[in-house]
This record gives C-alpha cells, sequence and structure tokens, in this order.
C-alpha cells in the first residue's frame, strides 16, 4: 500500500485514526501494530511472517543481550549473532540475485538462480532493528520488555515502507508515552498534505517526462533533451522521497510520534558534504553511528579515515540496490567527499561566491543522479556524454523544445519548492497577518488535498521509486 | 553559547555519555554539551507558554517552579530559574544542546513532581519547536556525589527532566523551515494547524460518506468499460495479492464524481502549460487530436501479408482498403507547439508499399488535406471519429475504384444532434466549449433495406439507432455501436454483396453504400470469431473492403484470427 494512493487515504488511513484515538491509552501501541501489520500484509502478505519473525528473533536477542550486560564477551558474541542473522536476511532476500549472478560471470560458471522477490522495507526495517540490538549492547538504552512495543518500533506503518530510519533511541520515550490532540493531528496533516502534493503533483508529474525521455535512444538525442532529462530525475526522487519522508513524519505526528525530519532542502546545498548532511538524513546518520564512528571516523590516521570514508559510501550505494551503478554512485560520493574534506572546501569554502559553490554542487549532483538511474554504466555514459557534449549532437530539437515549453511552469514552481522560500513566505504571512493566515492557509492546504485527489483518481502512473528498498 | 564549567564539573559520566555523546554525534552539532540546573528554590511549573522574544525560537517555559525545596542550596551560585536561566535554556535549546533540568530532590515530592511534570508537559510546556521532551526520571544519589547537594539530605532523590533538540542543525532557520509552514510559535501555529486538522479530515470524511452511500457503478459510459466491483476475499487472493490491487481498482473505479476530479486535474495541467493527458492532445480551435500510434512492425506486416493471402487467393473477389488517416495526422497544424507526434504518413505509406497490387487501395490523405485547408471540419472536435462530411469525402474518392456512382446530389444531409461531446473529452478530461453536431447522408434514393444483427438475433429497419441520441455517445446512433456480424438486405436487384471488415468509423460510412449493393456484411473481427474465407464463401461476396481508422488498424490484432487460411 502506498500512502499516495486513495485507498491509502479513503479507507485504511481514517479506519486506522479512528481505531487509534478510542483506543484507551494502554491498548494504543497494540492497536497501531495491529493496523500496521495489516499495512505491511497488504502489499506482502506472506513476507508479514518474515517480519514477524524478525521481530520475535530481535526481541529476544536485545533481551538476551541486556541479561549478559555484565559478561561483556558473551553478549557481544549475542550481538555478532544478531547482526550477522540479520544482515543475512537482508543480504538474502536483496542482493541473493546479484550475488549469484557476479559469481556465474567472474568464475564462469552458470549456478541457476530464482530471482526473489524482494520483501517490501526490509532495507529500512533491518536497518532499525539493528540499531535497537546494537543500542542493547552498546547499553544506551534498555531492551524492550513489551514485545508490543518493540513491535511498533519496527512495524510503525508511517516509517516502514520507506523510512525514515528511526533509531531506537529517538523514540523510546515516544514509544511509552506520546500527546495526541487536535493541534498535532492538524499540524501532521499540514505535512501529510505538503508530502502528498510533492509526490502526486510534482514527482510522478515529471517522472512521466523522464520515463518517456529515458525511453528513447540516446544516438540523437540533443543537449537539451539530455539536460532535461536528467533534470527530470533530479526533480522526481527528490520530491518522490522527500515527500514522502513529509508523510511519514505528517502520519507520525498524527499518532502523536515526531520523528526527525529526513530531508532539509538538499538542493540548496553549497558541498557535496552539505549534500549528504540534507539527504536523506536519517541513512547518513545511520551509517555514521553504526560504521562510520566504530571503524574510527575520522579520529584516525588519514589512511585509515579516507578508507573509513570510502567504505561508508561504498555500502551506502550498495544499500540503495543491488547492482553495479548504486555501488558506483556510492564510491562516486565518496571519492568526491574525501576529496572536499581534504582540498577543496579549505581553499573554497569561505572564498567562492556562494552561487559558484551552489553550481558546482548540483552539478555533482545531477552527474551523481544519472549515474543511479541508469540500469547499466554505458547508457550512463552515453546520457553523460549527450549532456556535456562530447558527442557532436545539436543543442536542442523540436523534443527538447516540447518537453522544455510544456514543462518549464511546472520546473519554475519546483525549483522554488526546493529552496526554503515557500515555507519562509507562509511563516512571514503567518507572522505578520496571523489572523488573515489562520483563515488562508487552511483553505491553501484543503485545495492542495482536493488537487492531489484530482491526480489520483487520474493516475495510472503512481510508482514509488525507493519501494525497491 | 557559554560553557559553565562549574555545571559540567557535576554531572556524571555515565549520564553524559548515555545522553551527550550519541546526541552530539547524531546531531552533528557544533559544540555540544549538557547543562544542569539546580533548582535552588524549587520550581514550579509555567502557567504560559513562553512568549516570542527577539525571534529565537521559543520555548515553553515561563519560569519553573516545583514545591519548595529550602533543602537544596545552589552552591553554583547560579540564580534559580527565572527568566534569565530560560533565556539560557532558549540559547542551549537553540544550538541544538541538551539540558538535565533538576527539580527536586525531596523523594515524596519528587515522585509526585515527575507525575505533575508528566502532565504538565503536555498542558503547559509547549515544547520548543525542534526539540522535545525527552525523559522524566528518578536517580537516586549517593550522598557526597552531588557536590551541591546539601550533606544532611543523605541519599537524595533527584527528578530531572531533560529535553534535547531533535536535529536543529544549523540555527533557527532550520528548525523554522523543516516542517514547511509550521510556526516556530506553538501557539499561533496551534490555531492555524487545528483549523486544517478540521478542514481536511471533513474532506476526507465526507468523501468516504459519498463512497459508502453513491451505489457502485457496472459501467462507465464516459469511458466505455465495465468498472471494478468489490472483489470477493479467498485466500488465494490474499495470498497472491489480487485482493489488494483489486480492493485498489475498486477503491478508484467507483471513486465518486470520477469525471469532475478529472477535469479538474485537465485544468490544472493545461494550466501548467501541459496540453497532452491520457494520449489526447488539446489543440487549437477547440479541438481535441488522438496521438499517433506506432505500429509493431512486425505484426503489420504480418497483417499485410494475410490480406495480400486471402486477395490473392479469392480471384472472383475484388478486395478494397481504405485507411482513415487520424486527426492528429491531417490536422498538424492544430497540434500544440513542438508536439512530438509520431509521423503516421510513413507508416501508411509502408502499408502501401507492402500491399499487393491485387488489393484496391483507396488513399484519402490528399483530398483530406485539401478539405482540411479549405476549412471543412472532417473530424468531431471532441471525439476520435472522423464527421460524416468527412466519412463522405472518404467514399468520394472510393466511388471510382469500388465502381459506383457517388455524388452530393445523391444524398441529403441531416443532422442529428448538435450538442455532441464524445470519447476524447472523456478520456482526457479537457473542457472543451464548442459542441459539434451529428450529421449523416442519406441517399435519396429511398431503398428500403432491412438491418440484421447476427449473433444478437434481432431486425430492424434502420440503421439509426435514435435512441443512442439520447445519451452522451451520439455516435452510436450509427448501428448502435460495434457488433460481431451486422447483415443488411437491400431491395436493389443487383449481385453486388459487400463484406466490410472495419472498426466504428465504417459506422458513418456505410449507410451510405446502401443504394448501390443488394447484401451488405459488416463484420467487427474484435467480436467476430469465424474466418473470412468462410464466410465470403457462404455468403457469395464479390467484393471485401477493409475499412479502418490507421490508429486503429495498427494497434489492432483480431485481423490475423480472422484472415487465418489454414482453419479454411
Amino acid at each position: 500500500m502506498v500512502f499516495s494512493s486513495l485507498f491509502f487515504i479513503f479507507v485504511f488511513l481514517p479506519l486506522t485514526l479512528i481505531i487509534y484515538y478510542i483506543a484507551p491509552f494502554r491498548y494504543k501501541n497494540a492497536a497501531l501494530l495491529l493496523c500496521s501489520l495489516i499495512f505491511y500484509a497488504w502489499g506482502e502478505p506472506v513476507y508479514v511472517i518474515l517480519m514477524i519473525l524478525n521481530i520475535l528473533f530481535n526481541y529476544i536477542m536485545g533481551l538476551d543481550i541486556e541479561l549478559n550486560k555484565m559478561n561483556r564477551k558473551r553478549a557481544k558474541i549475542l550481538l555478532i549473532f544478531a547482526v550477522i542473522i540479520n544482515l543475512s536476511l537482508l543480504g538474502f532476500f536483496k542482493y541473493y540475485g546479484f550475488i549469484i549472478s557476479n559469481i556465474n560471470h567472474i568464475f564462469s560458471v552458470d549456478i541457476p538462480y530464482k530471482e526473489l522477490g524482494l520483501p517490501i522495507g526490509i532495507s529500512f526495517y533491518t536497518f532499525q532493528v539493528l540499531s535497537y540490538i546494537i543500542d542493547v549492547y552498546k547499553d544506551k538504552i534498555k531492551a524492550q520488555k513489551n514485545i508490543i512495543t518493540l513491535g511498533v518500533y519496527v512495524t510503525m506503518f508511517p516509517q516502514l515502507i520507506a523510512g525514515p530510519i528511526v533509531q531506537y533511541s529517538d523514540i523510546e520515550f515516544q514509544l511509552a508515552q506520546r500527546r495526541i490532540s487536535a493541534e498535532k493531528f492538524g499540524s501532521g496533516m499540514k505535512q501529510f498534505i505538503i508530502g502528498l502534493s510533492k509526490k502526486v503533483l510534482f514527482a510522478n508529474n515529471i517522472g512521466s517526462v523522464f520515463d518517456t525521455l529515458s525511453a528513447m535512444n540516446t544516438d540523437d538525442m540533443s543537449v537539451l533533451t539530455g539536460w532535461i532529462l536528467c533534470a527530470a530525475f533530479t526533480f522526481q526522487i527528490y520530491f518522490d522521497f522527500s515527500g514522502y519522508s513529509d508523510m511519514a513524519l505528517g502520519l507520525g505526528r498524527m499518532l502523536g510520534f515526531d520523528f526527525m525530519p529526513n530531508f532539509n532542502y538538499p538542493y540548496i546545498s553549497q558541498s557535496a558534504s552539505e549534500f549528504w548532511r540534507r539527504w536523506h538524513i536519517s541513512l547518513g546518520s545511520w551509517f555514521r553511528d553504526y560504521v562510520y564512528i566504530p571503524l574510527g571516523g575520522n579520529m584516525v590516521s588519514t589512511t585509515k579515515h579516507i578508507r573509513n570514508l570510502m567504505v561508508v559510501w561504498m555500502l551506502t550505494g550498495f544499500w540503495h540496490g543491488a547492482s553495479w551503478n548504486f555501488v558506483i554512485w556510492g564510491l562516486y560520493y565518496g571519492i568526491i567527499l574525501t576529496l572536499e574534506k581534504y582540498l577543496i572546501l579549505k581553499r573554497f569554502e569561505d572564498r567562492a561566491p556562494a552561487a559558484l559553490m551552489h553550481i558546482y554542487t548540483m552539478i555533482i549532483v545531477m552527474i551523481g543522479w544519472v549515474i543511479f538511474a541508469s540500469s547499466d554504466m554505458s547508457q550512463c555514459f552515453s546520457i553523460l556524454s549527450v549532456m556535456f557534449g562530447f558527442v557532436s549532437h545539436p543543442f536542442a530539437d523540436t523534443i527538447a523544445m516540447y518537453y522544455l515549453t510544456s514543462n518549464l511552469i511546472l520546473i519554475g514552481i519546483m525549483v522554488c519548492a526546493s529552496t526554503p522560500i515557500i515555507s519562509r513566505a507562509t511563516e512571514f504571512f503567518s507572522e505578520r497577518l496571523p489572523k488573515t493566515a489562520d483563515r488562508v492557509m487552511p483553505v491553501i492546504y484543503a485545495s492542495m488535498l482536493i488537487m492531489c485527489i484530482a491526480y489520483l483518481v487520474n493516475e495510472t502512473y503512481n510508482p514509488f521509486l525507493y519501494f525497491r528498498f | 553559547m557559554e560553557k559553565n564549567k562549574d555545571f559540567n564539573s557535576n554531572m556524571k559520566n555515565d549520564e553524559r555519555n548515555r545522553v551527550s555523546e550519541r546526541a552530539a554525534e547524531r546531531l552533528q552539532a557544533r559544540s555540544f554539551w549538557e547543562n544542569y540546573f539546580h533548582s535552588g528554590e524549587g520550581a514550579d511549573v509555567g502557567k504560559q507558554p513562553g512568549s516570542r522574544t527577539d525571534g529565537s525560537t521559543d520555548i515553553g517555559i515561563e519560569s519553573v517552579n516545583i514545591g519548595d525545596n529550602k533543602k537544596s542550596e545552589n552552591k553554583s551560585g547560579e540564580k534559580s530559574v527565572d527568566s534569565s536561566g530560560n533565556k539560557k535554556i532558549k540559547d542551549y535549546v537553540k544550538g541544538g544542546s541538551h539540558i538535565k533540568y533538576d527539580i527536586g530532590h525531596n523523594k515524596e515530592e519528587s515522585e509526585s513532581m515527575k507525575k505533575n511534570i508528566e502532565n504538565m508537559a503536555d498542558k503547559y510546556w509547549k515544547i520548543p519547536e525542534g526539540s522535545r521532551l525527552k525523559n522524566v526520571d528518578n536517580f537516586v544519589e549517593k550522598p557526597g556525589e552531588d557536590k551541591r547537594a546539601d550533606s544532611e539530605l543523605g541519599e537524595s532523590r533527584r527528578t530531572y527532566i531533560s529535553w534535547e533538540s531533535t536535529g536543529g542543525y544549523e540555527d533557527e532557520e532550520y528548525l523554522a523551515s523543516v516542517n514547511g509552514a509550521e510556526e516556530a510559535d506553538n501557539i499561533k501555529a496551534s490555531v492555524q494547524n487545528i483549523f486544517t486538522g478540521i478542514i481536511a479530515a471533513g474532506i476526507i470524511i465526507i468523501i468516504c460518506v459519498l463512497n459508502i452511500l453513491i451505489p457502485d457503478k457496472d459501467f462507465s459510459e464516459k469511458e466505455n468499460r465495465t468498472l471494478t466491483s468489490m472483489p470477493h476475499i479467498s485466500y488465494t487472493a490474499i495470498v497472491e495479492g489480487t485482493f489488494a490491487s483489486d480492493m485498489e481498482s475498486y477503491v478508484t473505479d467507483q471513486f465518486p464524481f470520477r469525471d469532475m476530479w478529472i477535469r479538474l486535474r485537465s485544468s490544472a495541467e493545461t494550466t501548467l502549460g501541459k496540453y497532452y493527458a491520457n494520449g489526447v492532445y488539446k489543440g487549437s480551435d477547440g479541438y481535441l487530436l488522438e496521438d499517433i500510434n506506432e505500429p509493431d512492425h512486425t505484426k503489420l506486416a504480418h497483417k499485410i501479408k494475410d490480406i495480400n493471402t486471402f486477395a490473392e487467393s479469392n480471384e472472383n473477389i475484388n478486395v478494397y482498403m481504405l485507411l482513415a488517416p487520424n486527426a492528429a495526422n491531417i490536422m498538424k497544424d492544430n497540434l500544440p507547439a513542438y508536439a512530438p507526434v509520431k509521423d503516421q504518413n510513413a507508416y501508411m505509406d509502408s502499408v502501401i508499399f507492402r500491399l499487393s497490387p491485387v488489393v484496391k487501395y483507396i488513399d484519402v490523405r490528399d483530398d483530406f488535406t485539401a478539405e482540411f485547408e479549405a476549412g471543412n471540419q472532417l473530424y468531431y472536435r471532441t471525439d476520435h471519429h472522423w464527421t460524416s462530411y468527412g466519412a463522405f469525402r472518404a467514399l468520394f474518392i472510393s466511388s471510382a475504384k469500388l465502381g459506383i456512382p457517388v455524388s452530393e446530389e445523391l444524398y441529403t444531409k441531416y443532422t442529428l444532434a448538435d450538442d455532441f461531446s464524445g470519447t476524447l473529452a472523456s478520456k482526457s478530461g479537457f473542457s472543451v466549449s464548442a459542441k459539434d453536431s451529428v450529421e449523416t447522408y442519406i441517399p435519396k434514393d429511398n431503398i428500403e433495406y432491412v438491418v440484421e444483427y447476427v449473433e444478437e438475433g434481432e431486425k430492424t429497419a434502420s440503421v439509426y439507432r435514435q435512441e443512442n441520441l439520447e445519451k452522451a455517445d451520439k455516435y452510436a446512433v450509427f448501428f448502435g455501436g460495434n457488433y460481431s456480424q451486422i447483415k443488411i438486405n437491400t431491395t436493389v436487384r443487383n449481385d453486388e454483396r459487400l463484406i466490410v471488415v472495419k472498426d466504428s468509423y465504417a459506422n458513418c460510412f456505410v449507410p451510405m453504400l446502401i443504394p448501390y449493393y443488394s447484401e451488405i456484411i459488416i463484420i467487427d473481427p474484435r467480436y467476430y470469431y469465424g474466418n473470412l474465407y468462410a464466410l465470403a464463401e457462404k455468403e457469395g461476396a464479390n467484393k471485401v473492403m477493409f475499412l479502418y481508422n490507421a490508429n486503429t488498424f495498427f494497434e489492432e490484432s483480431s485481423i490475423t484470427d480472422l484472415l487465418n487460411s489454414e482453419l479454411n
């Protein structure tokens, strides 16, 4: 089930919220767990069993590790066991095909394999559960004795399918105690509507442009078309993913949870390093806390530091998908970030004009997206060659003009929406004319909701890019 | 931000580890540190959330006083919490720090205060945007561990509340911008949020109620298809996921006022400058133009081969073919700027190229282009069919090859309806103000005829189904739509028996042929399961005509079965 569907908005959500709000406080977690399991089973009627077993396993391991708090050695063995099991599950379901096909390739054998269906959200909930287990071991948190509460943490439907990756320590308190109110409902609804609009009005729209253009042969693609193609994906993936995160945060708030934001206007970044502090924040934090820092972070020798960076980035890329282009994308950023840390930023960070740094960053990011979106590297190179004029293609042609002119207004709106301009304007409005804003803003949100419904009724094209994680 | 050495030295290491380092690392904040307040005079929970000052992100705590705790002393010399203490809290929170706040050391008091705080936290403390109440817990401190504690206390209990920034990365700008229009000031935001919640919930509830109340529709006239009905629950359906997807189609298909939503979306699209929706271009002069389909060239080659084989093996049958070009082809000038429409002429030329010379092909394109340039309406504005005038022009062009005399004087033009809004309007959702007239050319020679719907076993005396003029799809006045086999027996005494293999374009074309044939058999291969060889022999047909519009001809696949000579 996706959030941006009529079924979710008009069937699942009202029913779930009614059940949840009616349930007495003691049973709210149980109600939420039940609804979330239904939510997951809706899309994965079979793999829901896998997730339930996963929760049981980690519940037991968590308690076990805590019991052995004094016996560090035994606790460590338990931890390693738990981590290996969790990662193996993830590795098996997600990377099995990839591994076998590569073995076949390298060793020229032909091991037959059947591609397994990827359980939805496995990358997200595996990481969440790992954060729980590791933090129990590190004694940052107490193991959760109530399996329902732990179940809620793992399966809570707002963040189950596509993040943000919530670390247990962040919501430990909220799992036990949280406040729901009309104001929180409204504030959550605001954010949900914002996310829904980003997804339905922006991402899906520019996504169909991307789909059409990427099906084109690059042999006679004009330069401008290449850039439109790249820009389309750049916008699509941002609004798709950040829209989904906004919806997750909004839904969480309706349930009384306050999650950490996952995106912070990444496209205004002045460097790739800053970009990764603003993009998919929960993933970056997870890798930092559980891989980068345990490896030593930047508190080690330069060689080891670079090694740490490259390992983390390779894994980050690999997490996104079982395909080499993701690994290359990860390494791409690893290299760039290393260069930035050691060479570029020192020289340019405060001296170069902001506009220049911004353009530099966007070019890096957009090239990155071409790598990310290409199914194979040869396609990636052909698109990049078109974009940067390595092949003598015309600058513009009718196709480029058509897609540019028919999407110009949309692109203009999306550029504004990628910056804090709009939210600052609404803030300003709410401050200066509070009474008016109190009446006007809800109407504006309502109109956005209505427009999203109109697009959804018409929608046959409604994929979610990060769905395969 | 100030660092206060006194405070830091009083912190216990493991507490700091537990909270501060994790938070510090996670937040990637600037210098992170904990602050530890000692309440001194105790604290009571603030009454009103704090007011905004100097643009800093505000904090809900006006003052915090809990009980009267004379035993505790504030050895550090810090003032007890008051507005200046609050200001510090503000700064700390703004900067993304973590604060622990000690509010009492008396055991009973602490227990009850803890409860109070938990309640008060909800009511009075509007936790600053970007931070949250993290913990309220009791600690037991051993005497002497807290240097500022009164040694008379012995074992003391402290109640701490702590809150931390949930991600205030850079500065308040971030805090404010993170939630879009959400206010940093929680009071003002709350009213706006409540209104938003009410109005959004209202919309959802109203639609849910409508969804339940409005009965399910079986068939959509506008979209011309059956709509999904409530799926059955079964073990297999659930496990395979079909129940889930059927449920979702069901909700979408039965959504109330579907057409209104589609129109809303299309007007939004035109506002954005997009003139294309669901395969239809919104052209100039009120024309909606269906996109051009590219054929699967292999399948197309097979189709032509089958037609050639049929024509060549039936030497006594004259085989004709007429492909009507579509509006987006002839009326290119009306398309939106730069529209990337495929070149249908190239595909039609390839058909002509492959066609056997035995098949008499009728090419109407030049005439149509001339008619279009002369300003005559060949296609409906909101429907994908050609007008009866277009059909008449095609007949006129065919007359030589067909061997029948056709001229305008032989027909009377009647207007059947003048408010026709057709398939493209509903398919695209574009609103077009112009409505079309549906006309027909009735032969002046008043020939009597009988129309037989073979499979349905019905006979009527007219090719026109007048009742359809009351419905949305007025084009269905011609024969009532498409049927597997329709036989028209006329009172014309000649030996001309014609089979027309067709799509719906022929529906307004065939009525004009009545004066020339003693029998006309209309076959729609999408519904007819027989074989053309058998049929031609059985009916003694001496003429066969393939009449299609190019788009449909290129995408349809049932002709192959019809022309399967192996069944013969």
